[in-house]
């Protein structure tokens, strides 16, 4: 029995020198930043920043990339044009395999559109340099970029546009619905396997010229196109490849201005600047590094200087605690960017099934809602209080006019309660409000909005925060069944497109021919009004007057608030943190004076920053 | 003995099998699917299309024999995530890892546990006991993020020694190493001074002393020894619990392992490797037990398996 302890000490003290050798962690990381001495303005929303003066001496004149972009002259040596961000791994690489599981901020650098907008969402010619319609607007007429290659030197031609509309066309594919919304003719066919991919409306010409016919006039399409990015026909082959293609390296070919050049999964994914590119955004910034971190790790990595931005995206690496600091730190203040985005936060009712068939509830809760309170609490920097689905500047929107239809009151609200047969929220059940993935801040919101409903109508809420799969299967389950117990919900809405449909959609569209069941009716919520589907039906066909498509818009939304579809919560700001030697055309302010660090704004951001001599 | 230990290892195939089928058919319980949905809901034609990708539009016994058939092949099938990997490469690839942190982390807690609860125990109810329960209690009831939220504050954003996060370098090791240490440390020192505490107040340890024994003597040779057999028990389950992982310190400290997958696969509707891990947990515990079992005959002589 001795012999046993003894030899478990030894093999504890044996792992315990093993620790001990390992090499003591030095004073300063090799990372360590040097002292600012001179940094950049603050850039607060709709400012944009002043350009800092470099304060040490620029690298040699003629910092040139790998790719043959020269750089500015203050920028820092080849070597340290390498910017680093953080994103959660996901499960493909490219968009052609899925959207919403996609290292989607990384497709917009190695990836190539067919048009992109410019800072006021306007499409502008990409890979696609010239489009134009027929007179009845049912056919849309590609020019291709003859100059573009792939990153391994195979010519960029109609066919692999062709390709890359009828492979997104398949049933399997998650945001097929999205390309739906271009009435390309024949599009719900070949994706239900009832017509062949060729007799798709999207047909080749020559080798750089393809057309594509839709099913009615879609004034909106060229939008959509920005949004179409270039597939690598000779690599993929099989128009039903699930995306696993871009898994296998020796596949890896790209159109865009960088090129993936390694993968370690659970660490990271490195892009360099890619030699074959030709279009408006030579890459500048050399080398890219996608650091695969959860948001948790983000805001710490960053003040460490492991990471050169974060923020921006769809996670919340900017917490409101971390907020709460950067407000009240000048030094970090200063990398702070902010910006409005077209979103909208949202309380949406089972308008068929009690209580909320009945108007005067839903106008209750609406008026109940003090949105004020609620920007100046739990989503203090998060956003600005919301009355309408259409956010301000977006197209077709109507915020001022809106406005007083849901202001809070809560004494008309309480009447209103009332006015239903629920005095002081008497017989009125209780609720469950679900939401969808929320972080932390947003359900602090929901329980803020609960505590409103209870003092204001003495309605009792509950809270439950579903993952995406049991969410949006009960929302699907609730509109074809018309019955349960997903009648209240709290969630968000991103425009996919600036459009004045694209926002209202999630609320209807056009009918179908013989349809009557509410159920089977455009739109995923259970509330249905067929003005209002006329009105998006008509404006997404008009062609040639958007201030008339507009204006259409605007009354399906006043149909929409007035309603009380929906309880419009708040519009997010998006916030993103850069250090201050990023420099770049990336930071030009649009007409408004606005400066943002947003994916949709311009095409591969990285082409348009570079690493300056500004210290840090 | 070894009659012993085979039908130990016998017995696990049907607890496997068990296991596997009630893992399987709970897990296809649960709503939702391999796919990750977006604003909208999936039309029942695309649903139906994405079922048929990953062979779950067959009826669930179908789908249990075939994976069943695979596993006797040793062919866990591919993870749903990672579509270019098969679970077993995948825990291939990330256990090492996590192993690795695991044996840093049982190393600190055994090297700092053991003592502290040795003299928490030879200097009962004075201020250096206090102390060592002290500590043993806040790293115990202290959670991992916390703790490593907390180790980041200090030794990174302040103090500058160590980066936040990586597991490239061996610098990188030590704040996970550490805040996942704390726990099972508070485990062995609480353990330890209990099992001494009893220990040295028994007639044998007496006797020793009597004999006019050294004190370092009366402990390393009486006290130690006979201290260590209940604690076998305590710590052999503190080993499967290391070495595969934890969701928080992998995520927050960058890690590259296995931890967080006993998390993600059933958000991501991972089935194959949902399926894996549990069969690998399974057994990790049951072999264990059987070590555990197995080391009870050579250090406690009054133990025989017949």
């Amino acid at each position: 029995m001795r012999s046993t302890i003894s030899v478990i000490l030894v093999l504890v003290a044996l792992v315990g020198i093993v620790i001990a050798c390992a090499p003591a962690p030095t004073a300063v990381p090799p990372t360590a930043p040097p002292k600012a001495t001179e940094a950049k303005p603050a850039v607060a929303p709709t400012q944009p920043p002043a350009a800092p003066a470099p304060t040490t001496a620029p690298a040699p004149a003629g910092v040139t990339n790998r790719a043959g972009t020269k750089l500015p002259a203050d920028a820092a040596p080849l070597d340290k044009q390498v910017m680093r961000y953080a994103e959660s791994e996901a499960k493909w690489l490219t968009w052609d395999a899925s959207v919403y599981d996609e290292n989607v901020n990384d497709i917009y650098t190695f990836a190539d559109s067919c048009a992109r907008p410019d800072r006021e969402y306007v499409p502008q010619p990409n890979a696609c340099v010239k489009w134009e319609t027929t007179k009845d607007g049912m056919t849309w007429t590609f020019a291709l970029d003859k100059n573009k290659k792939w990153s391994d030197g195979t010519p960029i031609t109609a066919d692999d546009w062709v390709f890359t509309l009828q492979r997104y066309a398949r049933p399997d594919y998650d945001f097929e619905w999205f390309y739906s919304m271009a009435n390309i003719l024949n599009w719900s066919d070949v994706v239900g396997g009832k017509k062949k991919p060729e007799e798709l409306g999207a047909k080749k010409v020559d080798d750089y010229t393809f057309t594509v016919t839709t099913d009615q006039p879609t004034p909106y399409l060229i939008k959509i196109f920005a949004d179409v990015w270039v597939t690598p026909k000779h690599i993929v082959k099989d128009r039903l490849n699930d995306g696993s293609w871009a898994l296998d390296k020796k596949n890896w070919v790209f159109a865009g201005p960088y090129k993936v050049d390694s993968y370690t999964k659970g660490k990271e994914l490195v892009m360099v600047a890619n030699d074959k590119y030709s279009g408006p955004f030579p890459p500048m910034m050399d080398k890219i590094i996608i650091n695969f971190m959860e948001p948790e790790a983000r805001w710490a990595a960053y003040k460490n200087n492991e990471l050169d931005a974060i923020g921006g995206g769809y996670q919340q690496d900017l917490p409101p605690s971390a907020m709460a600091e950067i407000m009240a730190n000048p030094e970090l203040k200063k990398q702070l960017i902010t910006w409005p985005n077209f979103m909208t936060y949202y309380l949406f009712f089972d308008t068929w099934n009690k209580p909320f068939d009945d108007l005067k509830v839903r106008q209750a809760f609406s008026r109940a809602i003090d949105r004020d309170k609620l920007i100046g609490g739990p989503l203090k920097y998060q956003g600005v209080a919301a009355y309408t689905m259409n956010p301000p500047g977006f197209p077709g929107e109507s915020v001022s006019a809106l406005k007083p239809v849901q202001t809070y009151d809560p004494k008309a609200a309480a009447a209103l309660m009332e006015q239903a047969g629920f005095p002081g929220g008497k017989g009125f059940p209780k609720l469950t409000l679900y939401l969808r993935k929320a972080d932390p801040a947003l359900v602090s919101a929901a329980e803020a909005i609960g505590g409103m409903l209870k003092e204001n109508l003495g309605v009792t809420i509950e809270i439950q925060n579903l993952d995406y799969s049991l969410y949006t299967e009960k929302l699907k389950k609730q509109k074809q069944t018309k019955g349960g117990d997903f009648v209240f919900a709290f969630v968000p809405y991103e425009y996919d497109f600036v459009d004045g449909s694209n926002m209202l959609s999630p609320w209807g569209g056009c009918e179908k021919g013989g349809v009557t069941d509410k159920s089977a009716m455009p739109g995923r919520h259970t509330w249905y009004n067929k003005d209002f589907n006329k009105l998006l039906c008509d404006a997404g066909a008009l062609l040639g007057d958007e201030a008339k498509r507009n204006q259409m818009y605007q009354q399906a939304e006043k149909l929409l608030v007035s309603d009380v579809a929906l309880v419009p919560i708040y519009h997010p700001i998006m916030t993103a943190m850069v250090k201050l030697d990023i420099k770049g055309p990336a930071f030009t302010p649009d007409k408004a004076g606005q400066v943002t660090w947003h994916r949709h704004r311009f095409t591969s951001r990285e082409s348009l920053i570079y690493r300056s001599t500004v210290p840090r | 003995m070894t009659r012993y230990i085979l039908f130990r290892l016998l017995g696990l195939i049907p607890v496997l099998f068990v296991i596997s089928l009630i893992t399987f058919f709970l897990m296809h319980e649960v709503p939702g699917g391999p796919w990750k949905y977006g604003q909208r809901p999936f039309s029942d034609e695309q649903l139906a299309a994405l079922k048929a990708r990953y062979g779950l539009d067959k009826p669930l016994w179908e789908q249990y024999t075939t994976w069943l058939s695979g596993v006797i092949v040793f062919d866990f099938g591919k993870s749903f995530k990672h579509p270019d990997e098969k679970v077993i490469d995948l825990i291939a690839r990330t256990w090492p890892t996590t192993i690795h942190l695991g044996l840093m982390a049982l190393a600190v807690a055994f090297i700092i546990g053991i003592p502290l609860g040795v003299i928490a125990a030879l200097n009962q109810n004075t201020w250096v006991d206090y102390l060592a329960t002290l500590l043993s209690i806040l790293g115990f009831v202290t959670p991992h993020f916390v703790l490593g939220i907390l180790f980041i504050l200090i030794f990174a954003l302040v103090l500058k020694w160590v980066p936040t996060g990586g597991w490239d370098e061996p610098r990188q090791w030590i704040l996970p190493t550490l805040a996942y240490s704390l726990a099972p440390m508070a485990t062995v020192a609480r353990y330890t001074r209990s099992s001494v505490v009893e220990v040295i107040r028994s007639d044998y340890v007496r006797t020793a002393r009597a004999k006019g024994l050294g004190e370092r003597v009366v402990v390393s040779r009486h006290v130690m020894k006979n201290a260590l057999i209940p604690m076998i028990t305590v710590f052999g389950p503190l080993i499967p619990d290391l070495i595969t992982g934890s969701i928080f310190i992998e995520s927050i400290f960058r890690v590259p392992g296995l931890g967080k997958f006993w998390v993600t696969s059933t958000f991501d509707r991972d089935y194959p490797m949902i399926i894996g891990l549990t069969l690998m947990w399974t057994l990790l515990i049951a072999l264990t037990y059987l070590i555990t079992d197995v080391l009870y005959v050579y250090v406690d002589p009054r133990v025989r398996y017949s």
